[in-house]
């Protein structure tokens, strides 16, 4: 299986206030996000293929949906997560940003 | 573990891991079978077929497990007291904001009879404060529920079905806090607060200081869902509540009256309500159709906060007050007895070898069947 950055390998969280017109941005846990009574949604890849997505859910926690990652043509990452597939094309990433493209 | 590993199944068979996987698909069924007697019986408590009986006003022995890492995140005595005053006004109704409630809605506003103060006793009956402070290698916690594990970090519970474990620390990802509703597995179960989110004072920080992010989860751990249902920003969803409007999403800021969505006007959305999403300054009530719900709770799961005494040590090692004549996990959404051989030990989880539906399904004569 063709790798992936092990920078990627954490939970990210959506960083709306960051996002531009053609860009989502996500930041690790520990970045000082503004508080919010809603989770931030958040995706998680993991040495192996596993992937998770985090939605909010109904007691204030996020709620994951298990799938899996596999590495896609050029800096695109196809993600299985709940009943769908979709293509992540990231866009910059390091330890603190990630950014995929909208 | 964290909670996504819940859900996990397997790719393949390991005869190591067999025990654990038959494990948590009983947890996961037990906490659906709970679940359903729950909502059964807040049902029954909605259409009136059971009426609260409970006289007096419930004093809830609360503990508060400090879990820092950084000097300035173990929080100062006042700020903690901030909090539990903050509780004993919003849940009987006595907080001064209450008069913010639009006039077509004050009929609603409702006293929930429910009191917190420090737990005075511990779980071995020894006097205390009511404050666990624990030093933590963690610099932040997520919502996995590792704050609540001494072994991960944080600070073990007290038996959960005799106290309210509030966790304080920093959480991570911006998050304010995170509840378990009544029915999910004693080991984990209360409401975890970040500390900027937590009291009046200290680190408490706008537009989150005036301790309504407690009050939320709190709501949540009584088995209040949030206002808006948790569809999105559909108009589908619900709270189970007939006198809180349908309304869309959560509602966030600080909005003005009346804010219209899913055709509910002239009046719109509840957003004052304590179950919504909006800032500390802007919620205000709980309403008597979200009471029943809670009355209901206390009905069920959560009916040893009713009889446990906080000023006395348990009988019989901690958590040790449950009534022997319900089976193990309580019945309707009755959380498990920590001190029953099937839970192994002070907030254990489910044994194993338990049969997944034994001692938790409704029997008929259970409100689960009369509620329906």
């Amino acid at each position: 299986m063709p790798e992936i950055s092990p920078d990627l390998f954490r939970r990210w969280y959506r960083s709306f206030e960051e996002d531009t017109d053609d860009q989502a941005v996500y930041r690790p846990g520990d970045y000082p996000f503004p508080p919010r009574r809603a989770p931030r949604p958040s995706l998680e890849f993991r040495p192996g293929g596993g992937y998770l997505e985090y939605t909010a859910g109904p007691a204030d926690r996020a709620a994951p949906s298990r799938g899996s990652w596999e590495a896609a043509a050029g800096d695109s990452v196809r993600v299985r997560a709940g009943a769908g597939t979709r293509v992540l094309h990231i866009v910059a990433h390091d330890a603190q940003v990630l950014k995929i493209r909208k | 573990m964290d909670n996504a590993d819940i859900v996990e199944t397997p790719a393949r068979r390991r005869c190591g891991s067999e025990d654990v996987h038959r494990r948590l698909l009983n947890e996961s069924l037990n906490y659906r079978l709970n679940r359903a007697a729950v909502e059964n019986l807040a049902f029954a408590f909605a259409t009136g077929e059971e009426q609260p009986t409970r006289a007096e006003t419930l004093t809830i022995p609360v503990v508060v497990h400090v879990v820092w890492s950084a000097e300035e995140h173990n929080l100062s005595e006042e700020q903690i007291d901030s909090q539990i005053a903050v509780l004993n006004e919003d849940f009987r109704a006595a907080n001064a904001d209450v008069k913010n409630v639009p006039p077509v809605w004050q009929g609603l506003v409702a006293d929930a009879r429910i009191e917190f103060r420090r737990a005075t006793v511990d779980p071995d009956g020894n006097a205390t404060t009511g404050v666990v402070r624990r030093q933590t290698s963690e610099p932040a916690f997520s919502d996995n529920d590792a704050v609540k594990s001494a072994a991960r970090g944080g600070a073990d519970p007290w038996p959960t079905d005799r106290y309210l474990n509030i966790w304080v620390c920093q959480l991570s990802g911006g998050l304010l806090g995170y509840a378990q509703f009544p029915g999910g597995p004693a080991a984990t179960d209360g409401v975890v607060i970040t500390h900027t989110g937590f009291g009046t004072t200290g680190t408490a920080a706008a537009p989150f200081n005036l301790g309504r992010t407690t009050t939320h989860e709190i709501g949540h751990w009584l088995n209040l869902f949030h206002i808006g249902g948790d569809d999105g920003t559909g108009c589908s969803g619900t709270d189970f509540v007939s006198d809180t409007p349908n309304q869309a999403g959560q509602n966030f800021g600080t909005p003005a009256f009346p804010s219209v969505t899913c055709n509910n006007g002239p009046n719109g959305d509840m957003f004052m309500n304590y179950m919504d999403y909006t800032d500390d300054s802007a919620m205000c009530m709980f309403t008597h159709g979200q009471m029943l719900r809670v009355e209901a709770c206390l009905a069920g799961p959560r009916r040893n906060l009713l009889t446990a005494d906080p000023t006395t040590p348990p009988t019989g090692g901690p958590g040790g007050t449950a009534d022997p004549t319900t089976p193990v996990t309580g019945g309707p959404g009755g959380t498990a007895d920590p001190t029953t051989p099937a839970t192994g030990g002070p907030g254990g989880t489910a044994d194993p070898t338990t049969p997944a539906t034994s001692g938790t399904a409704p029997g008929p004569s259970e409100p689960a069947g009369a509620g329906t």
